[in-house]
């Protein structure tokens, strides 16, 4: 069972190389963030653990101490992130075709995906038009929610009024989401313009709702359960136990779940691979 | 049995709710109020018997009408919030509007009462002449009849809906001192109140389907009058009357000791509710074994309805209002911690009775530090208000004072009255934090047990009086001695910087393989307080040097047959008034691995956002 779940059929390769570009990023840019405290705890006998110490006063110290710094660090977090999200909006094909063909490397892969980029850019364009709509009825619904909320007494109902905005907007940014996985998947493995691509995807979201949905649900709830169970090993070590063999495990847990969240990635697009191609088996 | 053991038993069995300590009777009201929840108005009319507290016969009387701090944009109180202190002005304003002040002998007073004329566009103060002077020890019967318009709560005050927190109501005569000197003043952003303790009789009225909580006990009613309903307090001991009224409350009591504890709060907040309640089961005992007994029979607790946050957080005799989001998890200790907060308040302000608005630091800051002490006492070491393990770092009760001391950019003396801090920030900051973790540190000094024997001396000292900071450096003298007076007179009448800080460790290997060096103390600021050095060497073994460290600088030397790692200063955290201890400790040598951890983790969530925006 793990062993199947494991296995991306041949396509490991490509897991690693981009876990491992994503935690080299990010790793690039927690030792920038951190540069500035680094020294102060290089300095303190108690290392990084000197900020579980004394009820939070060392942590707290350490904030305002280089609290000029962090404007500037969420200014390069931003700028990595826009980045990161731009370069993936080009190479955003090379999944898609992993996932629709067995063996092609990925440097060809990669190579498709740039070869088709005016088709994602403009899948990410109607994406993009399609999350701002999503937000805009988030904001929507949010106003409508607080009216309502006004002539509300008891405090549960209120709060949740108050989410309804977010809910909603969230609900459907992520259906756009998994609408945008689905046409790249469509555009990737046949061939198909931006325009065809996103008619395919809805049509096969209008023709397969409960499964390409529960499965899109399924494979996200994975990427979180990760997450998930990372922060809970965080809630059972973290604080609790300051020694260096807990806070490594720690840190390898953490590691292994962005890997773990690509690998999820490359199975959902694995099995968009085989509903494509049984949709193109059909159609021909 | 002896005479003096006899006395002693017979007031260990003084009935309940009677005062072992009677508190003075300077100022009684008599009101009969009725609340108009659809003009948000309480009318009343009744009588104030006040009785001259002081050595000198007086011809005038000074009352406060600090509601009508919110009658207009130019008032005294709005001229002073300076941004920070309130929201915006109220959309709907407030006002006291005096109708008929007589004599007994029904002598007008109103004719030729004036405002204060030394503050323009206010009317907080009534200055009123007396027919005849009223000699020490002599009383004055006052027939007064009023109407409060509430404004949209603002500033612990005012209605929201049809939920009104009644309070600052009625015209409260200002303290006239043993000297003979009226401690009166206007309404000011910053300030709170001060007044005299008295008997207070007040029947409420109000529509039917509304749920009251008020000052004191319930003695009478509810029962229908003239169509509306009607319900009557009587409390003594006590400088202050506040009620609240909604008609969508829900209540929950506990008795706690001898106390009943009511809890009236919005319909889907009953886990706030039950949390007030569990955490007061714990702090009244804990209040009373440190600060001595809680002398009423009845605490109400008020947790306002949404929008109505402005009148959150907030004391009155016997009566305190609180509030936290009902979906906090149980280890953000945010109810609990402002209902510790406001209940310390029934000590410091309540029975402490201290000139809010002249020293707001001996009941705020005492408070504080109170809150602090009692959540270390009920959650354990530190008095944790955050501790929750998804996060790792937890948030102590001494840390938050001692970071919000430390904070302080520009300091100021302790002592100063509500008015002279430039904004509320730097109100806070000092009055709040830096008095708390003063306290503090004479407690770490002293030990727990000393300094709460001390504190309790102070305050069954200054119980029904209204004590002034040369009270608390009287206790602490006779108590602690004289320099404990000073560092206390140091602590809260100068303005101070205080830090130490290990700025040097090293050592080298000299002939016969032993190792040499030193440790480079710096101290900045007043406080001469010995303290530990403590030397760490690479094997791990610690040597303890105890330095008088009553000099800017001082140098400890170093020697052992294995090099230094590391070197703290006071590594007991016997001096928390420090602003940072950070810089208590250092390596001998820089070291690099023990901060991969922190960079590890900032890596994780950094991949975590980026993934989620990836292929
Ligand atoms: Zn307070």
């Amino acid at each position: 069972m793990i062993r199947r779940w494991l296995s991306t059929g041949g396509r490991g390769g490509v897991v690693w190389g981009v876990a491992v570009i994503e935690l080299g990023l990010a790793w690039l840019l927690a030792l920038a963030a951190t540069a500035s405290l680094t020294g102060t705890l290089a300095r303190h006998p108690l290392g990084a653990i000197g900020l579980h110490a004394q009820g939070g006063r060392l942590l707290g110290e350490l904030v305002a101490l280089h609290a000029h710094a962090w404007e500037p660090m969420a200014g390069l977090l931003g700028v990595v992130i826009v980045a990161h999200a731009g370069a993936w909006m080009l190479l955003g094909g090379m999944f898609p075709v992993l996932g629709a063909t067995t063996g092609v490397r990925w440097h060809r892969a990669a190579a498709e995906s740039l070869r088709r980029a005016p088709t994602l850019l403009g899948l990410a364009a109607i994406a993009g038009l399609g999350y701002a709509l999503a937000g805009f009825a988030g904001y929507a619904a949010a106003g409508w929610a607080g009216r309502e909320a006004a002539h509300r007494l008891d405090v549960r109902a209120i709060t949740a009024l108050g989410g309804t905005g977010w809910l909603l907007g969230g609900a459907l940014a992520w259906a756009i989401g998994l609408w945008h996985d689905v046409a790249r998947a469509h555009a990737m493995s046949r061939g198909r313009s931006a325009m065809q691509a996103s008619g395919s995807a809805a049509l096969q979201m209008a023709r397969e709702p409960l499964a390409t949905v529960a499965a899109g649900a399924g494979f996200g709830l994975v990427t979180w359960a990760y997450v998930g169970a990372a922060a809970a090993l965080a809630g059972l070590l973290d604080a609790r136990s300051s020694r260096p063999g807990v806070v490594a495990a720690l840190l390898v847990a953490q590691h292994l779940v962005v890997l773990g969240r690509v690998h999820t990635r490359m199975k959902w697009f694995v099995w968009l691979g085989g509903r494509v191609t049984a949709a193109r088996a059909r159609a021909e | 049995m002896s005479l003096a053991r006899a006395v002693g038993a017979a007031l260990v069995l003084l009935p309940m709710g009677a005062l072992a300590q009677p508190a003075p009777r300077v100022a009684d009201y008599t009101f009969t109020a009725t609340l108009d929840p659809a003009r948000h108005t309480v009318r009343a009319d009744g009588t104030i018997r006040w009785t001259n507290p002081s050595t000198v016969a007086v011809s005038e009387l000074w009352l406060h009408q600090y509601l009508n701090g919110f009658a207009g944009p130019r008032t005294y109180f709005m001229r002073t919030a300076s941004g920070d202190a309130w929201p915006a002005h109220p959309p709907h304003w407030g006002r006291l509007a005096v109708e008929s002040l007589r004599t007994a002998d029904g002598a007008d007073l109103l004719a030729t009462a004036t405002h204060d004329p030394a503050v323009p566009d206010d009317t907080s103060q009534l200055h009123v002449a007396l027919p005849e002077p009223v000699p020490p020890g002599a009383s004055i019967t006052l027939a007064v009849r009023f109407t409060a318009t509430l404004p949209e709560a603002v500033a612990r005050t005012g209605y929201h809906g049809t939920f009104h927190m009644v309070a600052q109501w009625f015209p409260k005569v200002a303290v006239l001192e043993r000297d003979g000197t009226w401690s009166h003043f206007p309404f000011h952003a910053q300030s709170e109140f001060y007044a005299d303790f008295g008997r207070y009789d007040v029947r409420i009225r109000y529509p039917r389907g509304y749920v009251v909580g008020a000052t004191g006990p319930r003695v009478e009613g509810p029962a229908p009058v003239d169509g509306l309903m009607e319900e009557r307090h009587v409390i003594e001991g006590v400088h202050d009357f506040a009620f609240a009224a909604w008609n969508h409350f829900r209540r929950a009591d506990r008795t706690i000791g001898r106390v009943n504890v009511h809890v009236l709060h919005a319909p889907g907040d009953e886990r706030s509710a039950a949390r007030s309640l569990d955490v007061m089961a714990g702090a009244l005992p804990a209040f009373e074994r440190r600060f001595g007994e809680y002398p009423y029979r009845v605490l109400t607790i008020v947790l306002p309805p949404p929008g109505a946050e402005a009148t959150a957080g907030m004391e009155y005799p016997t009566l305190i209002t609180t509030g936290a989001q009902w979906w906090l998890p149980r280890r953000v200790r945010d109810v609990e911690y402002v209902t510790l907060h406001e209940f310390g308040h029934q000590y410091f302000y309540g029975m402490v009775a201290s000139n809010e608005h002249r020293y707001p630091f001996l009941d705020e800051g005492f408070c504080e530090y109170a809150t602090a002490r009692v959540m270390e006492d009920l959650f354990g070491r530190g008095g944790p208000i955050v501790d929750l393990p998804l996060l790792g770092p937890r948030l102590d009760s001494w840390s938050w004072e001692a970071l919000g001391s430390a904070g302080i950019a520009h300091p100021l003396p302790l002592d100063l009255g509500a008015d002279e801090y430039p904004s509320w920030g730097r109100y806070g900051e000092h009055v709040y934090s830096r008095t708390a973790i003063v306290l503090r540190t004479l407690e770490r000094r002293v030990g727990t047990r000393v300094f709460t024997a001390t504190l309790r001396a102070y305050v069954d000292r200054a119980r029904y009086t209204h004590p002034t900071p040369e009270t608390f450096y009287a206790v602490v003298r006779e108590r602690l001695g004289a320099p404990w007076e000073a560092f206390v007179r140091t602590a809260f009448e100068t303005s101070w910087r205080y830090n130490l800080a290990v700025s040097e460790a090293v050592s080298a290997r000299v002939p016969g393989g032993r190792w040499q060096g030193r440790a480079v103390i710096d101290r900045e600021g007043p406080f001469a307080l010995p303290v530990n050095v403590v030397f760490t060497d690479v094997r791990g073994r610690r040597r303890a040097v105890r330095i008088a460290n009553d000099r800017p600088v001082t140098v400890v030397p170093y020697e052992g047959d294995a090099a230094l790692r590391s070197v703290s200063v006071d590594p007991e955290d016997t001096i928390p008034l420090e602003l940072r201890r950070l810089d208590n400790a250092r390596m001998a040598h820089e070291h690099t691995a023990p901060v991969l951890p922190l960079v590890g983790r900032v890596a994780y969530w950094v991949a975590l956002a980026l993934g989620s925006v990836g292929p």
